[in-house]
C-alpha cells in the first residue's frame, strides 16, 4: 500500500515474548475444543457399551459411521444430501432476493412501512412451523417444502434489512442530500453499501432458518432429503441412521456459514 | 453595505440575503418557533460567523440556506433568487466529515459529481488536484479509517470543493475534532476559503474561532432566534490586509471581540 517500503526495526525482546505467548494461548484454545470434541466422542462411545444408557436410544460414533457407509454403499446418499441442499439453496435465494426488494420498498414508502409495520411484526413471530399442514393441502409436498422454508427465512430478512436500512447514519444521509440526491440515489450510494455488514448477518442468520424450514418441510411429505432419511431412520429405529443424517445437516450448515465468511472477507478488502 | 452599484443604474444583488425570515417546526410535542424575522445580507467573498446558544437556530439557518428546509415565511435569497432546494453552488460541511468507509478518499470526493451526472473524467481530474492541493495526493486510494481526523476533514472539503461551489456553508465542521487538530485544521480551511475568494457562513459555538476566521460575526439569541448584534471584525494593529486565522488569536483586538460577544451571548442564557 505505502509508496515507500517502511523501515520496521527489530522487534524488542520483550514483544517477542508476548507474540509467543500470545500463540501459547491459540494453541491452548485450539486444543481445549479438540479435547471437548474427542470427549464428548468418547463418552458418547462408552457410555451405551458399558450398559450405562441404551444403544437403541442414543447409538454410538461407530455405529453412526457405519451407517454413514451403508448410506453410501446404498449409492443414494449423495442424493438425499444433493435434495436437501437443492431445496435449502433455493429457498434461501428466494428468501433474501424477496426479503431485500420488500425491504427496499419499505424504506422508499415510509408511508407504507407505517401501514405494514404491526402485520410484519406479527407475522415474524408466528411460528411458520405451524403452517406446514396448510401449505401442505395447498402446495403439495413439493411445494410446501419450499413454502415453508422461505416464509421461515422472509419476515426475519424483511425486519432485520429494514432495520439496518433504517439505522443509517443520519449525517451521511444529510451530507448526500446537500449534494442533491434524490431518495433512490440515497439508496443507491449511502443506504445499500453502508449495510453491507446488515446483509451479511442477514444472510448468516438465514442460512439457519432456511435449514430448519426445509428439515420440517421434509418432515411432514418427502421421498427423499436429509429430513426424510431422519424421519424414516426413527420410524424403522435406525438410530444410527438418525445420527448419520445429523450430523451431515451440522457439516452441511458449518460449509455454507465458512462460505459468506469468506465472501464476507472478500468484500471487506 | 453590501450592495454595489455598477456604472449603470442596475444593483447586484448581495451573494445571500435573508428577507424578514421565520421558521416554525411542528412536532407531536408542539410547535417550535424556530427563528424569527431574521434579516443579513451577506457580500460575495465576505466570511460571516453565525455564534448562539445551542438550540438558539444557528444550525437551521444553513439547513434554509442550502435548501433543505424552507422558510415558514419570508425569503432566502442567493444572487437574488429565492433558494429552491439543493443547490451545486452551494456546498456544505457538516459537523462529522461523514466519508464513506467503504469508498477511497478519492471516490468520496467524487459523491457531489456522480449525484449529479457530471462529467467523470473532468471531475476526476478536479478531485485528484484539489485533494493533492489539500497535502492528500498520497491518500488518493485510502480508506477514510487510514486518515487521522484532520486529514479526515480535509478530505471532507475537498469533496465539497469538487462541486466548485460558490458559497461555503460550514457547520461546526471542526467540533468533532482534538484542540490542536482544531486549531491547526480551521487556519488551513481559513486560508483555502480566502484563497479562492468563496463566499462563507460558519455557524459555531466556538466564540475565538468565529472571531478568528470571519468578517463578521452574527449573535442569534436563544429560541426564538433572533438577530441580537452584528459585529465587524477587523484587526488594523495586525496591518491593512486580513491575518491568518492564527495570527487574529493573537491580535490585541481579539480579547475585544471576544469580551463583547462573550457578554451577550452570556446575557441571553
Amino acid at each position: 500500500m505505502s509508496d515507500q517500503a517502511p523501515e520496521t526495526p527489530a522487534p524488542s525482546i520483550a514483544y517477542q515474548n508476548w507474540l509467543k505467548r500470545q500463540g501459547i494461548e491459540r494453541r491452548k484454545i485450539q486444543i481445549g475444543r479438540l479435547l471437548l470434541l474427542i470427549g464428548f466422542l468418547a463418552i458418547w462411545e462408552v457410555a451405551p457399551r458399558a450398559g450405562l444408557v441404551n444403544p437403541m436410544l442414543t447409538s454410538y460414533p461407530s455405529a453412526v459411521w457405519r451407517g454413514f457407509f451403508e448410506l453410501v454403499a446404498q449409492g443414494n446418499l449423495a442424493m438425499h444430501i444433493g435434495v436437501t441442499l437443492l431445496e435449502v439453496l433455493i429457498s434461501f435465494a428466494i428468501a433474501m432476493a424477496l426479503g431485500t426488494l420488500i425491504a427496499v420498498v419499505l424504506w422508499l414508502s415510509p408511508m407504507l412501512e407505517r401501514i405494514l409495520d404491526p402485520f410484519l411484526v406479527v407475522l415474524n413471530a408466528l411460528p411458520k412451523i405451524a403452517l406446514v399442514p396448510i401449505f401442505y393441502i395447498w402446495l403439495g409436498p413439493m411445494g410446501s417444502i419450499y413454502a415453508v422454508a422461505i416464509a421461515v427465512a422472509l419476515f426475519i430478512t424483511i425486519l432485520m434489512l429494514y432495520t439496518g436500512f433504517s439505522q443509517t447514519d443520519p449525517n451521511k444521509i444529510k451530507l448526500a442530500r446537500t449534494l442533491g440526491a434524490t431518495r433512490r440515489q440515497i439508496l443507491g450510494k449511502v443506504v445499500l453499501p453502508g449495510n453491507l455488514h446488515t446483509f451479511m448477518a442477514t444472510l448468516k442468520a438465514n442460512v439457519g432458518l432456511s435449514l430448519v424450514g426445509v428439515i420440517v418441510g421434509e418432515f411432514q411429505a418427502s421421498k427423499a432429503g436429509l429430513g426424510y432419511l431422519i424421519v424414516y431412520g426413527s420410524q424403522i429405529f435406525r438410530m444410527d441412521m438418525v445420527m448419520a443424517a445429523i450430523v451431515i445437516l451440522g457439516l452441511i450448515s458449518v460449509a455454507i456459514y465458512l462460505l459468506i465468511q469468506s465472501t464476507e472477507r472478500l468484500f471487506r478488502r | 453595505m453590501t450592495s454595489a452599484t455598477t456604472g449603470r443604474h442596475d444593483i447586484v444583488p448581495p451573494k445571500i440575503e435573508f428577507r424578514d425570515v421565520n421558521l416554525h417546526y411542528f412536532s407531536k410535542e408542539g410547535e417550535t418557533h424556530a427563528l424569527k424575522d431574521i434579516n443579513f445580507s451577506v457580500a460575495k467573498g465576505e466570511f460571516i460567523s453565525i455564534v448562539g446558544q445551542s438550540g438558539c437556530g444557528k444550525s437551521t439557518l444553513l439547513s434554509l440556506l442550502s435548501g433543505l428546509l424552507g422558510p415558514s415565511a419570508g425569503q432566502v435569497l442567493i444572487d437574488g433568487a429565492p433558494v429552491k432546494g439543493p443547490s451545486p453552488q452551494v456546498g456544505f460541511m457538516l459537523q462529522q466529515d461523514s466519508l464513506f468507509e467503504w469508498r477511497t478518499i478519492l471516490e468520496n470526493a467524487l459523491l457531489g459529481p456522480e449525484i449529479r451526472g457530471m462529467d467523470m473524467q473532468a471531475a476526476r481530474e478536479r478531485a485528484t488536484r484539489i485533494l493533492t492541493n489539500y497535502g492528500l495526493g498520497q491518500f488518493l486510494h485510502h480508506k477514510p479509517t487510514q486518515l487521522s481526523g484532520g486529514m479526515r476533514q480535509r478530505a471532507a472539503l475537498g469533496r465539497t470543493m469538487c462541486m466548485e461551489p460558490d458559497i461555503l456553508l460550514l457547520d461546526e465542521p471542526f467540533s468533532a475534532l482534538d484542540f490542536q487538530t482544531r486549531l491547526a485544521i480551521s487556519d488551513e480551511i481559513g486560508t483555502i476559503i480566502r484563497r479562492e475568494g468563496k463566499t462563507a457562513v460558519l455557524v459555531t459555538h466556538d466564540i475565538p474561532e468565529a472571531i478568528a476566521m470571519a468578517d463578521r460575526v452574527i449573535v442569534l439569541s436563544a429560541r426564538p432566534g433572533r438577530i441580537h448584534n452584528i459585529h465587524e471584525i477587523h484587526f488594523p494593529s495586525v496591518g491593512p490586509e486580513r491575518p491568518s486565522t492564527m495570527a487574529c488569536r493573537d491580535a490585541e483586538e481579539f480579547k475585544d471581540y471576544f469580551h463583547k460577544v462573550w457578554t451577550e451571548m452570556d446575557s441571553h442564557v
